[in-house]
């Protein structure tokens, strides 16, 4: 693939943005895109754009929840949800958007009536993976995304450990 | 503002530390599907119940408010115009309105807690402390696998919204605000006008909160918007002292003016009254303005805004509430 905007050189950058709930990809070769990074803003993706962007002009039938009534396309254009059980019933169009907007899809904070430690400092595989997960927001960041692969396989790995 | 301190850490640009913790009880639909009474009440009755038990706490029922209270609840973050505007809702709070939580919002609860200055993990500390004083008398709906279920998923998992009010006039006069957002959404947190949705933020107010609340753990929320944000602070800090080695007088002419005009103006709109103690609290903190902390600044400035300056003197008209506050502030710039 040509890059877009030289139209010369093999496209190696692909940035995806969300404008008002379109998606957009553009193809840039190394050159142009390093012209272009100072000058794109990636905007943080909201969820609602993200909603929208994912079912946009999908015409697949409607889900109801069994206990509160709430329907797929009603969540959809409101972005909220009726009850606990509708996690469940949607949880195939919620956990696309989830991994889009959030860190995973894992929990990984307080369960109820635990308490919070902020202050031990343990060094543990969870704190090599938060050092990991840094890195890999950096990488993204300046759009490193050949050792932003890396890193993310290598999260993944200590992650299967953990199980 | 009576949990505002006079002086706090990094009180020369953080204001406020403000936690936010999203939290639905299991078995009874969420807001947007909530209609039976009986549930409703239930919601109300079961935070009552867990959190009346100790003596600092009140609640009050929504509609029990006059438009002028719930306004000035609103000034003070205490509850979302969401709240203010709908029919079911309730509140409950400590005596200095430090500690509260949100009955019937967009959640059953949202738990709230202030600090002053920088001070994410005791404030944080105190919510989660009230989240377990709450919790113990229910069950949340919580999943092992997604963490507690909020009715936006984009809330899911930790529940946990951190936000810190900034004071950076100096970036904001040097125009660097856009690349401070820039840099911040790319470590997925927001910065925002400080005074209501998409304001533009006078006086140089901002929010920087998290974005992110699912795979991630509280402590990690927090120290990373710590990292960030004590970046933010340096920027600030740095650009203050290059504008004023490159300002020099007329920096220092701007913030004297700007005091005059609070010593004797007779007639102040809060907007005015925003920008010039921002404008003061940038001398305090350059060195310039002797015998005042920025946090007493922060304090006056939110004594001041409209809601809370007709109720605390009384008075609804906007041209009497700007000579009020006129009055107000000649007597604390003296």
């Amino acid at each position: 693939m040509l890059c877009d905007n030289c139209m010369k050189n093999q496209a190696t950058v692909h940035m995806t943005s969300f404008t008002n709930g379109q998606m957009q990809t553009v193809h840039l070769c190394g050159h142009c895109a390093a012209q272009k990074k100072n000058t794109v803003v990636m905007p943080w993706f909201s969820f609602n754009d993200f909603l929208s962007a994912f079912y946009e002009g999908e015409g697949a039938q409607d889900i109801k929840c069994d206990v509160c009534g709430t329907t797929l396309s009603a969540f959809q254009k409101c972005g909220r949800l009726g009850c606990a059980n509708c996690y469940k019933v949607f949880e195939q169009s919620i956990l696309p958007v989830l991994k889009g907007v959030q860190m995973s899809t894992a929990h990984m904070g307080k369960k109820p009536l635990e308490r919070v430690d902020l202050y031990s400092n343990q060094e543990s595989t969870q704190g090599i993976k938060e050092q990991l997960k840094a890195k890999l927001r950096d990488a993204v960041a300046v759009e490193n995304f050949e050792e932003a692969a890396r890193l993310r396989d290598e999260i993944a790995l200590l992650e299967k450990e953990e199980k | 503002m009576v949990w505002l301190k006079d002086n706090a850490p990094e009180c020369d640009v953080v204001v406020s530390t403000r936690i936010r913790l999203a939290r639905n009880i299991s078995d009874v639909p969420f807001p947007s599907k909530l209609s039976a009474p009986e549930d409703i009440e239930k919601v109300h009755d079961l935070a009552k119940e867990s959190l009346l038990v100790s003596p600092e706490f009140s609640y009050v029922h929504l509609t029990e408010l006059s438009e002028l209270d719930k306004r000035a609840l609103i000034e003070g973050h205490i509850i979302s115009s969401e709240l203010a505007s709908g029919q079911n809702g309730g509140l409950i709070t400590n005596k200095d309105q430090s500690i509260s939580v949100m009955i019937l919002e967009e959640d059953h609860y949202r738990l709230q807690s202030l600090g002053s200055g920088l001070s994410l993990f005791d404030t944080f500390d105190q919510a989660d402390r009230l989240d377990n004083m709450l919790g113990g008398n229910l069950e949340y709906a919580f999943d092992e696998k997604l963490g507690f279920l909020s009715s936006c998923p984009s809330n899911v998992g930790t529940g946990l919204r951190a936000s810190l009010m900034l004071h950076l006039p100096a970036l904001t006069a040097a125009k660097g605000m856009q690349r401070i957002a820039t840099l911040v959404n790319k470590v997925g947190m927001t910065v925002r006008g400080a005074f209501g949705e998409g304001s533009s933020a006078a006086g140089a107010f901002y929010q920087i909160s998290n974005q992110v609340t699912l795979g991630v753990s509280e402590k990690e929320i927090l120290s990373r918007l710590l990292s960030t944000t004590s970046k933010v602070i340096d920027f600030e800090r740095a650009t203050r002292k290059e504008l004023y080695s490159t300002l020099g007088l007329v920096l220092e002419d701007r913030i004297w003016r700007a005091i005059g005009i609070l010593k004797y103006a007779r007639r102040m709109s809060d907007n005015e009254a925003q920008k010039l103690i921002s404008d003061v609290a940038l001398g305090v903190s350059l060195g310039i303005v002797p015998g005042a902390t920025s946090g007493q600044l922060y304090k006056v400035m939110m004594n001041t805004r409209p809601a809370t300056i007709s109720k605390s003197c009384g008075i609804l008209k906007p041209q009497e509430r700007d000579v009020a506050r006129a009055d107000m502030l000649r007597q604390i710039f003296i």
